[in-house]
This record gives C-alpha cells, sequence and structure tokens, in this order.
C-alpha cells in the first residue's frame, strides 16, 4: 500500500515537473505542441508527433538496453541490444534536428527525468503502443540469469512491435519526406529484430 | 514524506535552485556523500618514488590544504583552499619537467590531488582507492610526476565535491621552445561559489540526492532561478539545454567577485595571452572581453587554428588559450553563467577612466559565441591518420529524481570498466541521450574529436554523440567522468584499465 502510495506520488509529482519544464510552449508530452504549423511547411502535426513520442520510445529501448549492465546474459543478447543502441540513439538525433528544424519542442524522456530503474515513470508514456510502465522496467531491472533474458526479450519485442505501429501511422499521416523514410526504415529494422528475438526465446 | 514534499521536490528539481540561506546545516547526514568515490577501494599501499632522469629539472612546490577565510570581493567566505587564496598558487614548470608537490592535508577530511589534463603516469592521477590511498586528515603526501606536454591545466581534489569549494589552482607548462609573442599573460580561472554562504558543496549534494535530513526544505523555492530551466534549444540561442543543476549566489573570476574584481594593468596596444580556466563545479560560461574581439589559440593544451572571435563558451574542466590585443581604456572581461541568472567579472586596465556598471553584459556576448567542438586542431596536434583498433560505449543517462546519474546504465562503481589494450587506437563512443550537457573528461590521456581536434574535456549537447579517438599510450586505472563534479559525485563516471 505504501509503496503504491509512493508510486503515485512519484507519478504527480513527475507530471508536476513536467508541466514547470515547459517554456512558453506548453508541452504535455503528447506531441500536441503549441507552436502553429504554418501552411505552407513541408511537415505536419503526424510529423511531429512522430519525432516527438519516437524520441521517448526509443529511450526507454535504451534504458532497457542499459538494464543488461551487470546481469548474466547470452553473447546473443549482448550483441542484439548493442546494434538496438546503435540504431536507436542515432535515430534520436535525428528526430531532435527535425524537431529543432521545426521549432518544436523537444520532449523529456525516461533517460534523466523518470526512472531508468522502474522508481518513477512518466504517466505521458503510457499511451504509446508497447511503453513499458514503472512497475515492468522495475520488475525487469529486478530479474536475474534467465528470467532476466526472457523477460527483456519478451518486452522488448513489445516495445518494437509499438515503434512500428508509431511507424506506421506516419506513414500514412506524415508529409515529411525524410520522417516518412525513416518510419519505413524502423519498421524493416525492428520487423527483422523481432523475429530474431523470437528465435532467441527458442519459440 | 508527506504530500506537500513530494510535490515540492521536482519544482526544484529540474530547475537551478538557490540553496544559499538555509539553516539546515548541522542536520545534515552526509551518507550519501561518501568521501570516496569507489565504492570497491582497496588499500593501494605506498606510492613508488620517481627519480629525475638525467638533467631533467626538478619543480618542487608544497601545498597546505586547509579551512580557511576568504574575502572574495564583498563576501567573506569560510571555505577550503590551498593555502589562503582562491585559486591556490600558480604551479609553473616547462614541458619535460619533473614536479614533486607536497600536499600537507590540514582538512577535516580526505583529500587528493588530480592534475586535470596532465598525461602523466598513473600512480600520480590523484584518484582514491584507483591510484592511491586518500591523504587523511593531518598526514602529508607527496605527488612526483613528469608533465610531457605543455599548456594551460589546474588542479583540484578528486574526492567527493570537494572541487565546489575554494581547493583549485592554476598549472602552467611553458613550451621552451614557443616564441615569446605576448607582452603579458593572464591566468584566468573561472568559478561558481556557493561554499560558506549558508551551505556548503557537501550539504548542497544531499539536497540533490534527497539525502537524510536533507530534503528539499519549501524555504529553497524561494531561490528559484525560472530563467535556468530553458529546456532544450527551442530557439537556437541556448545550445546545451538544460545546463546546470544548481544556482550559485556568486560567480567569480580569480576569486573575486564582480564588485571588487582582479584587474590586468597593461598598455594600449599590447597583446595579451589570456588562460581560461573552469574551475566551475556545476557552470559552462560564456565569455567575452567588452569592445574586444578574442583569438582563441589552444584548448586544453593543444594548439588549434586560431579563430578570431566575439566571445566562447566554457565548459567545466575545459581550458582555452586566448589572445588580445589591447584598446586604450577600461573594459570589463565577463564571463556569464549559462541557463543561470549572474555575472563573474574581472577588469582590464590600460589607461584612466571609471570602470563601468558591476553587472554590465558585453555586446559582444550577444555577437558569435564559439563552441570549442568547432574549433580545428592545428596541424601539430593531430593524432597520427589509424583506424581504431577497438571501439567502447560510454552511455550517459541519469534522472533527477531521485537524483542519480551513470555510465553504461550503471552508476560508478557498478559499471563495468572498460579494458583498453596498450598500443591500440581506441574510438570512445560517448551517447547522450539526456536533456543535459554534460563535460566529459578523460584522465591521463587526450582524445582526438573527428575534425583531430585534441582535447581531455569535451562537452557533449543533449541528445547528441560524439565519437573521440585516443591512443592507449599510457598504463594503468584511469577514469572518464563528467566533470559537473555533482553529477560525477552521483555515478556519472568510469574505469578504463590497462590489460594486465
Amino acid at each position: 500500500m505504501i509503496k503504491k502510495l509512493m508510486a503515485l506520488l512519484i507519478a504527480l509529482t513527475t507530471a508536476f515537473t513536467l508541466a514547470a519544464c515547459g517554456n512558453d510552449n506548453s508541452q504535455d508530452g503528447h506531441g500536441g505542441s503549441a507552436s502553429k504549423i504554418a501552411e505552407n511547411e513541408d511537415f505536419n502535426q503526424a510529423d511531429v508527433d512522430f519525432a516527438t513520442e519516437m524520441i521517448q520510445h526509443h529511450a526507454q529501448a535504451l534504458s532497457m538496453v542499459d538494464l543488461i549492465e551487470g546481469k548474466q546474459v547470452s553473447p546473443e543478447l549482448t550483441a542484439l541490444a548493442e546494434q538496438i543502441r546503435m540504431a536507436q540513439g542515432p535515430e534520436i538525433e535525428t528526430l531532435v534536428d527535425w524537431l529543432q528544424d521545426w521549432s518544436q519542442p523537444v520532449p523529456e524522456t525516461m533517460r534523466d527525468h523518470a526512472n531508468a530503474h522502474g522508481d518513477g515513470d512518466m504517466e505521458m508514456d503510457s499511451d504509446m503502443p508497447g511503453m513499458m510502465s514503472a512497475e515492468e522496467m522495475e520488475a525487469l531491472g529486478a530479474a536475474q540469469g534467465p528470467a532476466f533474458e526472457r523477460m527483456w526479450l519478451e518486452m522488448m519485442i513489445e516495445h518494437h512491435e509499438g515503434a512500428i505501429e508509431m511507424a506506421k501511422a506516419e506513414k500514412d499521416d506524415g508529409e515529411f519526406a525524410d520522417a516518412v523514410e525513416l518510419a519505413d526504415t524502423i519498421i524493416t529494422a525492428q520487423d527483422d529484430e523481432i523475429g530474431q528475438m523470437k528465435t532467441m526465446l527458442g519459440s | 514524506m508527506n504530500a506537500s514534499r513530494a510535490i515540492s521536490q521536482p519544482a526544484a528539481s529540474r530547475r537551478a535552485f538557490l540553496l544559499g540561506g538555509l539553516a539546515t546545516a548541522g542536520t545534515m547526514v552526509l551518507a550519501g556523500c561518501s568521501n570516496d568515490p569507489s565504492p570497491a577501494a582497496r588499500p593501494i599501499g605506498a606510492t613508488p618514488s620517481l627519480t629525475p632522469s638525467a638533467g631533467q629539472r626538478v619543480v618542487s612546490q608544497s601545498l597546505v590544504a586547509k579551512p580557511t577565510t576568504l574575502d572574495l570581493g564583498g563576501v567573506t567566505v569560510d571555505t577550503w583552499a590551498y593555502g589562503d587564496t582562491a585559486p591556490g598558487p600558480l604551479l609553473r614548470a616547462k614541458a619535460g619537467d619533473m614536479l614533486r608537490v607536497t600536499v600537507d592535508n590540514q582538512l577535516p577530511d580526505d583529500t587528493t590531488i588530480h592534475w586535470h589534463g596532465i598525461r602523466l603516469r598513473n600512480v600520480a592521477d590523484g584518484v582514491p582507492g584507483q591510484t592511491q590511498d586518500p591523504i587523511k586528515p593531518g598526514t602529508s603526501y607527496t605527488y612526483e610526476f613528469t608533465a610531457p606536454d605543455p599548456g594551460t591545466y589546474f588542479f583540484h581534489p578528486h574526492v567527493g565535491v570537494q572541487l565546489d569549494r575554494g581547493l583549485y589552482a592554476p598549472l602552467i607548462i611553458d613550451d621552451p621552445s614557443e616564441p615569446g609573442r605576448y607582452d603579458a599573460e593572464w591566468v584566468v580561472v573561472l568559478d561558481d561559489w556557493i561554499d560558506g554562504t549558508g551551505t556548503t558543496p557537501d550539504e548542497v549534494f544531499t539536497k540533490l540526492t534527497g539525502g537524510q535530513g536533507g530534503g528539499m526544505d519549501h524555504g529553497s523555492m524561494e531561490g528559484m532561478d525560472h530563467g535556468a530551466m530553458r529546456g532544450m534549444a527551442r530557439d537556437g540561442a541556448q545550445p546545451f539545454g538544460d545546463a546546470g543543476d544548481v544556482a550559485y549566489p556568486h560567480y567569480v573570476i580569480n576569486g573575486r567577485a564582480p564588485a571588487d574584481p582582479d584587474v590586468l594593468r597593461a598598455k594600449p596596444g599590447q597583446r595579451v595571452r589570456m588562460r581560461v580556466i573552469n574551475a566551475g563545479s556545476d557552470t559552462i560560461f560564456a565569455v567575452a572581453m567588452g569592445g574586444h574581439q578574442m583569438t582563441v589559440t589552444a584548448t586544453d593544451g593543444w594548439p588549434v587554428e586560431p579563430v578570431t572571435t566575439d566571445a566562447f563558451y566554457i565548459g567545466m574542466g575545459e581550458r582555452y588559450d586566448v589572445e588580445v590585443t589591447l584598446d586604450d581604456g577600461v573594459f570589463p572581461l565577463v564571463a556569464t553563467p549559462v541557463g543561470k541568472k549572474g555575472i563573474a567579472r574581472a577588469l582590464v586596465r590600460t589607461g584612466p577612466g571609471r570602470a563601468p556598471a558591476d553587472d554590465t553584459t558585453p555586446r559582444e556576448l550577444s555577437g558569435q559565441v564559439l563552441m570549442g567542438t568547432d574549433l580545428r586542431p592545428a596541424e601539430s596536434s593531430r593524432l597520427d591518420p589509424k583506424d581504431p583498433d577497438d571501439q567502447q560505449m560510454l552511455h550517459l543517462s541519469g534522472q533527477m529524481q531521485p537524483y542519480s546519474w551513470a555510465v553504461n546504465g550503471k552508476p560508478f562503481g557498478q559499471n563495468t570498466p572498460i579494458s583498453l589494450t596498450r598500443g591500440s587506437r581506441v574510438r570512445l563512443r560517448m551517447m547522450n541521450m539526456t536533456t543535459m550537457t554534460h563535460p566529459m573528461h578523460l584522465h591521463g590521456h587526450t582524445f582526438a574529436l573527428p575534425n583531430g581536434l585534441r582535447k581531455d574535456t569535451v562537452l557533449i549537447a543533449p541528445m547528441r554523440s560524439i565519437d573521440v579517438d585516443l591512443d592507449a599510450d599510457n598504463p594503468g586505472d584511469w577514469m572518464a567522468h563528467c566533470h559537473n563534479i555533482y553529477h560525477a559525485e552521483a555515478g556519472m563516471m568510469i574505469a578504463l584499465n590497462y590489460v594486465k
């Protein structure tokens, strides 16, 4: 009970922080930007939402990669995690570039706002497909050995499936050519990795 | 914990907050501020002595680390310093000299000295638990090392958050073959100051980490600096995102607050070499001299292709050498803390006249402000072209609630040291997917940025990665860490150990 209460308080306080963090642009973390997009721009709200949410989504994947540190895992998992990091880190940089080019706010992420180890999480993340809750991240962080590896793979598959869903939405609704192309790249790469992870789970 | 405290905490957390004036001293529990940054510290034993080689000059100096009272120029503080000044006494030698520095620790705490940027022998690096046992209160310790490379350096403790006291001093290694192109030299040490203003750096750290007994008293909200929370660069005006965690009551140049500043007296037309050192713990500065342009000639001891600019940024632990030809009159040298309120300044006087007001901000600060990473190396500073033999990741992460920072997913002591093989060219990928800028510093080596620029401390902006190459040519157990001392102490540090 006390733990639940604490989690709630942390969630509330995190929301409060985020509210306080926005400058004149209100920033609710849903990609809803106060900056109006002009008619003649080569990007639209779907592009902005895609970039904003994918930054947060990728950041959580990086935090899941971080959780491998200090665990006994297979070399395959280590290699896959590194592959995910080397794909998604640079993609975050690209997404940030776009938001800055578009004069849109760059979202906070769990890389430094909420806890990679589950003590806190951002409520704002919960409606993105495949985002893990604070409790799930905490459980993953606490797991050891084969159970950790299995849980990591299962969660990363779900996380990747969520990213693919978000990327498909961008393909349908986005306007900015590079973003639509990145969405394609994400769909292809993460679909491959899902196959790889399912194999590793030993089906 | 009650609801009001929980809710009020984060409001301060992502903003710089002013801790001065809080009467919480004495109730602090410093459990979070281990004096030894290495939880796995084992006794190291006696440090092997160093014998000067034939003909090698030995530069000897004694330092006393002690509690003292300093006048910062209208502000009196109780602090810890090397002697009775901050910065401490200038230490100066020629490239190739051996330095022999004895430290008498009269502090009530363990200490060490780290010779920031010097490519020295590992045992003299000053990292407790890694290269030496900490210097206990009431004992002395002698550092002996050769300083091979000319340049602008400084030294400071590598224990806890002692850097944020007055424990720092410039270290200049002269180039015996350098032509005397300057009429004057001015060593300019920048610092953010909070020690002795009603709190101490240890208390600041305890508050940041939400340590027992400290907490975030509601009173601290009053000092909140709204200007500090800019988020990421939304308008391109502020390249460093959320640049610091602490708003300081004072910013000083050469230990002087703006009201009673350090003054350089020179003649009009003289060429001055300024050696600018950021000894701050949590503050990136933008530096400019009113009425002048500056030519940057070196960073972290390495010559660059000279660039003339209105102003430049300098992160914690970075150094820049700049040349200025002085005009006739009285001019402010100003360092403004990025993302925070306040100003540090000194004066240049080449003629009669009234000093500008304390808070005058030179228009140069609104001009071109150079990013160090945009500099290009002088040819002499380049590494030999070579493909890396090995790649290693330094992935930075952290959080404010609770305050915690890490490299590769775990704080220092829990993360796995990086292995270096002697003789190899190693590429370090430093990935910063956080909303803060981190000045990453490497001990015992310098690295080359992708454009070849040599440095030992580099600012990595939010959501950016940088690949740096180094030659693993100095065996030992070394450190890489964020030079925000609060981040480092909270765990944003990793060991780089040579394979034995």
